[in-house]
């Protein structure tokens, strides 16, 4: 699937982005466009942007935000993800006010998957269909993969140094935001962003130390082994050990209290 | 083989499965009695994502060293064996098998391990995960030992689709994903509890654990009330707080 991507992006000779993937989407599966939104945090409150979106999806997010509901904004929020197959089924209550408006864009069903890693909810890949029935087996399972890339793309995208490592992976294959391999590895493990329970630990961690939310504590890693030209799971796993801290104060556990301090 | 005690686990096991049951405590519950049954040193349970990345969702220890095995798997060794070729995947002597895996192999010896196996862990006609055998000593299991071991990821597997209701393949694999991200958010609620107690995520995950069984909370509820900071486990005044 990542092939895929950079393929069709060198097809439309355009950088890997979100919006090539949205339309990677569009070409791939039958009567379909996709979006990416994103919740905005600052609002407090349920609200959400779209940051990459083609054709009707565009739309189709924006009626959500307009109008307040619908299952990209259910999923944003902690919704595992939506399957619909046919928006204009009347036992379809969830969204009384998104459902018919939707129907009237032409909409007839939808898929909406979670990008989260774990509790740190990132956004939603919302996949918009002309037709009933929603995405095939094969077309889904593509689109669950797909979401998962998406994920890639956007934490790249919210490094704070902005760094695109994705589209440039490192010669060894190990580039700074923890991404193995190439782009062409084949859908085995394909570059994909290291998955490791050190991670997650460390982030819950850094969470607490800096008081922020589990995105933010997230992002401060990666930026962190970023800078540091090191493996996500390499900082993580020091940051466990207790050997490094980021509200820079002296590592060490708490109830070993002067080991460290003097 | 204690023919009782597996009688007794599977109850045990079928009784968990109740609507809106705890799936990572019920995987933790089937590695320990794997590791009981099968009289193995250690086992794990790997989950494939959509992506083909082994996942652990349960193992007896949370002992790097064992995790760091379950981990190199995804570029080697008899659980991604396992996975592709969707069959039962076993070696007997893994001191001789550095030719077969030339990390993996002395990896797992250095951790003590001398023999291990695979099981696949099938649903429909696709592989979606593994259950990983480790044994302190060289030697196969018996016949007998397999087809229990088989039984019992069965069993995982039909935990794992019993959290949803459908048969739509598309639907059933963001249900995986959703397990794991479940997983994910365990430790990542292992990592908070660690920092806020001033103890190591081993521990944390032990405080959650312990907590969770007596209060009958799920352990995926209950890391969501740590990461939100509403409950603190252990350490600090215990207790939920509204």
């Amino acid at each position: 699937m990542r092939r895929a991507l950079y393929a069709h992006a060198e097809s439309i000779q355009l950088p890997v982005s979100l919006d090539v993937l949205c339309r990677l989407a569009g070409v791939r599966w039958k009567e379909a466009a996709a979006a990416v939104s994103v919740p905005i945090r600052a609002v407090g409150a349920a609200g959400a942007e779209t940051v990459a979106a083609a054709d009707l999806a565009r739309d189709g997010e924006e009626l959500q935000i307009t109008l307040g509901e619908g299952p990209s904004l259910d999923v944003l929020v902690g919704d595992p993800a939506i399957y619909l197959s046919e928006l204009t089924d009347p036992s379809e209550i969830r969204w009384p006010m998104f459902a018919p408006a939707a129907a009237l864009l032409g909409i007839r069903s939808m898929a909406v998957m979670p990008m989260r890693v774990g509790a740190a909810r990132f956004g939603a890949f919302a996949v918009y269909l002309t037709r009933p029935g929603g995405l095939d087996p094969r077309d889904g399972a593509e689109a669950i993969i797909l979401a998962s890339i998406a994920l890639d793309l956007l934490l790249e995208d919210l490094g704070p140094i902005g760094a695109r490592t994705l589209s440039a992976p490192k010669a060894e294959g190990a580039g700074p935001g923890g991404f193995d391999g190439s782009p062409g590895d084949g859908d085995h493990g394909d570059g994909a962003v290291e998955d490791r329970p050190e991670i997650h630990q460390a982030t819950g961690m850094i969470s607490i130390q800096l008081g922020v939310d589990l995105p933010t504590a997230l992002l401060r890693l990666r930026a962190r082994a970023f800078a540091e030209n090191r493996r996500l799971s390499h900082v993580s796993a020091d940051v466990v050990s207790r050997v490094l801290r980021f509200d820079g104060t002296h590592p060490g556990y708490p109830e070993l209290g002067g080991a460290d301090a003097d | 083989m204690n023919t009782e005690r597996l009688a007794e686990t599977f109850v045990d096991l079928a009784d968990t499965l109740v609507e809106d049951f705890d799936l990572i405590e019920f995987l933790y519950t089937l590695v320990d009695r794997c590791a009981e049954l099968l009289d193995v040193t250690a086992v794990g349970l790997m989950l494939s994502d959509a992506r083909g990345r082994l996942t652990v969702m349960a193992s007896t220890s949370e002992e790097t060293r064992l995790l760091e095995l379950f981990q190199l798997q995804n570029d080697q060794g008899p659980c991604l064996e396992c996975f592709q070729q969707g069959h039962a995947v076993h070696e007997r002597d893994l001191e001789a098998a550095s030719g077969r895996w030339d990390r993996f192999a002395p990896e797992a010896v250095a951790a003590g391990f001398h023999a291990v196996h695979a099981l696949p862990m099938r649903l429909r006609d696709e592989t979606i995960g593994a259950l990983n055998l480790f044994h302190a000593e060289r030697g196969a299991l018996q016949d007998s030992d397999i087809r229990i071991g088989q039984a019992m990821v069965d069993v995982a597997t039909i935990g794992l689709v019993q959290v949803g209701y459908t048969r739509r393949r598309e639907i059933l694999l963001a249900q995986l994903q959703q397990a794991l991200d479940t997983r994910v958010i365990i430790e990542q609620a292992k990592g908070v509890l660690a920092e806020r107690n001033g103890i190591t995520p081993g521990q944390a995950f032990s405080s959650l654990r312990t907590y969770a069984r007596a209060r009958n909370l799920r352990l995926s509820d209950l890391a969501d009330a740590v990461i939100d900071g509403r409950v603190l486990p252990a350490g600090a005044e215990a207790g939920p707080r509204t």
